[in-house]
C-alpha cells in the first residue's frame, strides 16, 4: 500500500503540481487549503505531512502543526514556507514540525526531504521494547513511546527529537558530526539543513540539562558536531 | 503576514534628558547673573554710603532708588530672556523630535512594506517555477523549448536570491543577525552545492583549501550570501575565460580568518577596484555580463556588520582576488 501524505497549502499552483509530482512518484497525496479542513481529524490516515504557514482561513500551519502533534508524536512534518528568517524557522520546529524549507524550494529537493523522512519513519518499530529505556542521574526517556522525564517532571519528545537522543546516546562518549546526524536522523545530508539540528539540540538541552546554557550532557564539540557523555 | 518587531526606540527618553539638561544650564545661568546684578547694586549702594555718608539726604535716596530700579529691570531682563530662550529651545527640540519620530515611522513603513513584498513574491514565484518545469516535463522539447525554460528557471532563482538579499537587509538594519560560531568550511560546501549546476555547466573547477576547524562568528544568512556574491561575480565571466576558482582561508596575524576568493577570470581594473562595492556599480570588464550591481554592494555592507572587511587585492595571477577578513568564534564552544 502506497504511503499517504498530506498536503495543506492554500496557492492552487503550488498544491496542484506539487501533489502531481508526488503522485506520479506513488504516493495518495489530499490536498487541503485551510487548517480547519482537517482540525477535527485524529491525523492517523497520513504518514507525512507538508504544511504551508500562511493559509486561508483563521489557523495558520504552526497552529496546525500543534494540533497535529497533541494528536501523534511520529508522523513526520515538513513545513513549506515564505517566511525565511531564523525565527521564523525556529517557531515552525518549536511548533512540532521535523523540518522547513524555505520557498522558492527545488522540486528535487522536497522530493528528497519527502523520502528521506519517510524513510526514517519506521525508526521507532524497530526497538525491542524492554530495551526501548535509557535512564541517566535525573533523566529518563522511552524512545518507543516518545516520552521523557527530567528530575521528576515528565514530558513528550517528538520522533526526531528522540531519535536524535537516541544517535546521540549510542555513539556516548564520541562526536557525531552534524552531517551524519542529518543522514541517520532526517535521511537526507545533502542540503543545507544543518541549522535545523543546532535548533533540535537545543531543544534537547532544554528538556534534559539542569542549566540548557552550560550543557552537561550534550556537548557542542567546536567544528566537529555534538557529542553525549554521562 | 506577521507583525513587524519594533525596534528599541530610546529617542523619548534622549529627548526628555537633552530638554532638562538645556533648562538646568539656563536655571544656573540665571541664577548667576541674578546674583551678579544684586551684588553689583550692593556696591553701588555701598559706594553711596562712602560718598552721602550716614546721615539721610534728598540725592542719595534718590540714587539709591535708580540703583535698585536698575537692579530690577536687570532682573526682569534676564529672567525673561531666559525663559524666552528656555521656551525657544524647547520647542525647537520639540519639532526636531517630532520629525526625528516622522522619519522613524516612514522608515519603519518602508521597511514593513519591503518585508511584504519579498515575502509575498515568494509563493508566486514558486508557482511560476513550478510550472514552467512542468511545461517542461509535459511537452516535447522542439524549437530548444526546454533549454529556454531552463533559462527562465535561472533567472527565477536569481530573482528570488535578490529577494533574499533584500530581506537579509532588511534583519540586517533591525538589527537582528544572529551571530554565532560557524564552521567556515560547512558554509562554503553549501554554497558551493547551490551554486554546483551553473559550475557544472560552465565547467569550471573548484579548488577548496580550507580547514574544517576554522569557525568564524557570523550570520549564517547574510554570511552566505555576500560568500555567493562574490563567487557568482567569478561566474559573470564567459564560459571560455572562466577555468578556476580557488578558495583559500587561514588565520591573520591578529588571529583574524582571511578568506581568499580568486579566480583566472580577467580581473578587476584599479579604477574598479575602489567602486565595485558600490550599489548597481557593475565593473566595465563585465558590464556585458548579466548582473544586479547589488550583490557587493550587501556583500560589503553584510561584511562590515560582521565587523569584517572586503576588499580586492592583488592575487596569484592576473584574475580577480577578494580577500575577506571575518572575526574567529570565540573559544571555548
Amino acid at each position: 500500500m502506497s504511503e499517504r501524505l498530506c498536503f495543506v497549502e492554500d496557492d492552487q499552483t503550488i498544491s496542484s503540481l506539487i501533489g502531481k509530482k508526488l503522485s506520479s512518484l506513488g504516493y495518495g497525496v489530499d490536498r487541503f487549503e485551510a487548517a480547519e479542513s482537517i482540525w477535527q481529524d485524529d491525523f492517523v490516515r497520513w504518514d507525512l505531512f507538508i504544511i504551508d504557514i500562511m493559509l486561508k482561513g483563521e489557523r495558520n500551519g504552526r497552529e496546525l502543526c500543534e494540533q497535529i502533534r497533541r494528536k501523534t508524536s511520529t508522523t513526520p512534518i515538513l513545513i513549506l514556507s515564505a517566511l525565511s528568517e531564523p525565527s521564523d524557522r525556529i517557531d515552525g520546529l518549536k511548533s512540532g514540525a521535523d523540518d522547513y524549507l524555505i520557498k522558492p524550494f527545488e522540486t528535487e529537493e522536497l522530493i528528497l526531504r519527502v523520502k528521506g523522512m519517510l524513510r526514517r519513519r519506521s525508526w521507532y518499530g524497530q526497538w525491542p521494547r524492554h530495551e526501548s529505556t535509557f535512564q541517566w542521574e535525573e533523566n529518563e526517556i522511552d524512545f518507543a513511546n516518545l516520552s521523557g522525564r527530567h528530575a521528576g517532571r515528565a514530558f513528550n519528545l517528538s520522533q526526531k527529537e528522540a531519535m536524535l537522543m537516541k544517535l546521540l546516546v549510542e555513539h556516548e562518549g564520541e562526536v557525531v558530526n552534524r552531517s551524519e546526524i542529518l543522514d541517520k536522523v532526517w535521511g537526507y545530508h545533502v542540503f543545507p539543513s544543518h541549522r535545523t539540528v543546532d535548533n533540535f539540540i537545543l531543544r534537547l538541552r532544554k528538556f534534559f540539562e539542569p542549566d540548557p546554557k552550560t550543557p552537561k550532557y550534550i556537548h557542542s564539540v567546536r567544528g566537529l558536531g555534538y557529542k553525549f557523555s554521562r | 503576514m506577521k507583525a513587524f518587531p519594533k525596534t528599541s526606540d530610546y529617542s523619548r527618553a534622549i529627548f526628555i534628558g537633552i530638554t532638562l539638561l538645556i533648562l538646568s544650564q539656563v536655571t544656573w545661568w540665571t541664577f548667576v547673573f541674578l546674583k551678579n546684578v544684586d551684588e553689583k547694586a550692593n556696591l553701588e549702594l555701598r559706594h553711596l554710603e562712602f560718598k552721602y555718608g550716614e546721615a539721610s539726604s534728598v540725592e542719595k535716596r534718590v540714587e539709591a532708588d535708580q540703583i535698585h530700579q536698575a537692579a530690577s529691570r536687570s532682573h526682569f531682563m534676564f529672567l525673561s530672556e531666559s525663559v524666552f530662550f528656555a521656551l525657544l529651545t524647547c520647542v525647537g527640540l520639540y519639532v526636531l523630535f517630532s520629525m526625528y519620530r516622522r522619519d522613524q515611522r516612514i522608515r519603519r513603513q518602508q521597511r514593513q512594506f519591503i518585508e511584504m513584498v519579498s515575502h509575498e513574491s515568494k509563493t508566486p514565484l514558486t508557482a511560476l517555477k513550478l510550472r514552467l518545469e512542468s511545461i517542461a516535463e509535459t511537452y516535447e522539447d522542439r524549437d530548444g523549448l526546454k533549454g529556454q525554460i531552463s533559462l527562465a528557471v535561472t533567472e527565477i532563482r536569481r530573482l528570488s536570491g535578490v529577494l533574499q538579499k533584500v530581506l537579509d537587509w532588511d534583519r540586517m538594519e533591525r538589527h537582528e543577525l544572529i551571530f554565532e560560531p560557524i564552521v567556515l568550511r560547512e558554509a562554503i560546501d553549501r554554497i558551493m552545492h547551490r551554486l554546483g549546476p551553473l559550475l557544472e555547466q560552465r565547467q569550471v573547477v573548484v579548488e577548496i583549501n580550507v580547514s574544517s576547524g576554522l569557525l568564524v562568528q557570523a550570520d549564517e544568512m547574510t554570511l552566505s550570501s555576500s560568500l555567493q556574491s562574490v563567487i557568482e561575480n567569478a561566474v559573470l565571466y564567459p564560459a571560455e575565460v572562466l577555468k578556476w576558482i580557488r578558495v583559500d582561508a587561514d588565520l591573520d596575524s591578529r588571529g583574524r580568518v582571511r578568506l581568499l576568493i580568486e579566480d583566472n577570470g580577467e580581473g578587476i581594473s584599479q579604477a574598479d577596484r575602489s567602486r565595485i562595492f558600490d550599489r548597481f556599480y557593475r565593473g566595465r570588464s563585465i558590464s556585458a555580463i548579466s548582473g544586479t550591481g547589488l550583490g557587493l554592494y550587501l556583500a560589503k555592507l553584510f561584511i562590515s556588520a560582521h565587523r569584517g572587511s572586503i576588499q580586492v587585492v592583488d592575487g596569484k595571477g592576473k584574475g580577480a582576488c577578494f580577500e575577506i577578513i571575518l572575526p574567529c568564534a570565540p573559544e571555548g564552544l
